[in-house]
């Protein structure tokens, strides 16, 4: 059998109402409280990180009038240390010409001799004199070798003549590694 | 049963007001709370994220400038002084011309080459106009340092001229790179002046760069760390200290003193 609402229209309407009033207080009073714990946890934060900020900006002076004590010795160590660093680049970058004539020495064939070495801008262009066709030969397939290339690249023969004597002169140029 | 017509005129709802005011007091309580949620809340829970965010910062700064005085205090300041004066040997802060020409001198005489010209143009002596150098970054010599191009600015350019045999020249370029003040050979022209085939002295020019490097002019920040010397850069000090002390003469950066005081300007010597 269906309930019978024997509750009057207006009655009910009362009803409804308190409990929704109810509802409002609670929830305005948990916005309230929720309210009240936000503010004392974002109080304790910004106080918490402010001291520490505080604290770390003493620290700061503190170790900065320390570095302006030892001014001397940091003003030294930077010049010394840029010094040093860059003497050490620049050798490192430079030709060392005696250690490249020793190497070509080692490697040329014993029927061939220089007349004239320039070097500029990092190209080289020898000129000299070979016993034969064979020794010029000798001298390029040095230049191209391997423990040639780490002295010159980019070999080229510029001129190639012999005279009566069967003596050849020869112009060859390349590109000096690392100039 | 007779009931009156008369129709009486329906009150009003007499809760309405007092229901209002029930409502009132809540939703204002809401209402205050999001206020305060929104224009007190939130900007100060921001801010104090912002001040965490540099107080992280801060903290690194401390623990850098902490580690920089631990450095710092732990130099000796007389090795420094001393380091700081093989340093100078090696790039001196001005052109120092005169002491590079007096050490070239004294490696062709000790390799036993004729030099038979040099010729160099100095410009305005002080370092500084000719390249300063770029402020020291403590990242090093990326820190630390120069490129080459800034570095080929600051050199010197002495040309010049010898005769020797084949032997002496190799030892001559040998010793010019060994010399303290870091230097490089240019534009190297060798000729052999034999016609007969015989073994013949070999003519000999040259330009050699001298570098230098001006003193920086500024430190880096006060909170840029500090970079101490690497092995190998110790060891290059060490070997120029110890080249310095065995050698006077070829590395002494000095200008020898010469006599003063003359009668006549334009006599001859």
């Amino acid at each position: 059998m269906a309930d019978i609402n024997l509750l009057p229209q207006e009655e009910r309407e009362n009803e409804q109402y308190s409990l929704l009033v109810k509802r409002l207080q609670v929830a305005a009073v948990g916005a309230l409280v929720v309210t009240a714990i936000l503010v004392i946890i974002t109080l304790v934060m910004f106080t918490t990180f402010s001291s520490r900020k505080a604290g770390f900006s003493s620290q700061i002076e503190d170790l900065s009038s320390k570095i302006n004590g030892l001014k001397a010795q940091e003003e030294s160590l930077v010049v010394i240390k840029d010094k040093v660093g860059n003497a050490s680049r620049l050798s490192g970058a430079r030709v060392e010409y005696h250690s490249l004539f020793n190497k070509l020495a080692a490697i040329i064939p014993q029927g061939v001799y220089f007349t004239d070495v320039r070097v500029t801008s990092g190209k080289a262009v020898i000129s000299g004199k070979a016993r034969s066709s064979n020794d010029v030969a000798g001298l390029v397939s040095a230049l191209t070798s391997a423990r040639g290339t780490e002295i010159i690249s980019d070999v080229s023969v510029d001129t190639l003549s012999s005279d009566e004597t069967g003596i050849f002169s020869y112009v060859i140029s390349g590109k000096v590694v690392g100039d | 049963m007779n009931l009156p017509t008369l129709s009486i005129a329906r009150l009003p709802p007499k809760i309405e007001f007092g229901r209002t005011q029930l409502l009132l007091a809540p939703a204002g309580a809401i209402l205050v709370a999001v206020i305060v949620l929104v224009l007190v809340i939130w900007p100060k829970f921001t801010q104090a994220l912002s001040i965490r965010a540099e107080n992280q910062q801060l903290a690194v700064k401390v623990g850098v400038m902490e580690t920089k005085v631990q450095v710092l205090a732990s130099l000796d300041r007389n090795e420094l002084v001393e380091q700081l004066g093989d340093a100078e040997r090696l790039l001196p802060s001005d052109k120092a011309v005169f002491s590079y020409i007096r050490q070239i001198e004294a490696v062709a005489s000790a390799a036993g080459v004729i030099l038979s010209k040099v010729d160099v143009v100095p410009g305005v002596l002080s370092g500084e106009s000719a390249g300063a150098s770029p402020p020291p970054t403590a990242q090093g010599a990326a820190p630390g340092g120069a490129s080459q191009d800034a570095l080929e600015g600051a050199k010197v350019q002495v040309k010049i001229s010898l005769t020797s045999d084949y032997k002496s020249l190799v030892t001559f370029l040998e010793q010019i790179m060994t010399l303290l003040r870091v230097s490089a050979v240019r534009d190297l022209t060798i000729a052999s002046v034999s016609a007969t085939g015989e073994v013949a002295p070999l003519r000999t020019s040259m330009a050699l760069d001298a570098y230098f490097r001006p003193l920086p002019k500024e430190l880096g920040s006060i909170e840029a760390p500090v970079e101490v010397l690497t092995p190998e850069e110790e060891k290059i000090l060490a070997s120029v200290r110890a080249a310095a002390i065995s050698s006077p003469v070829v590395t002494s950066s000095a200008v020898v003193a010469v006599p003063t005081g003359r009668t006549d300007l334009f006599a001859p010597f």
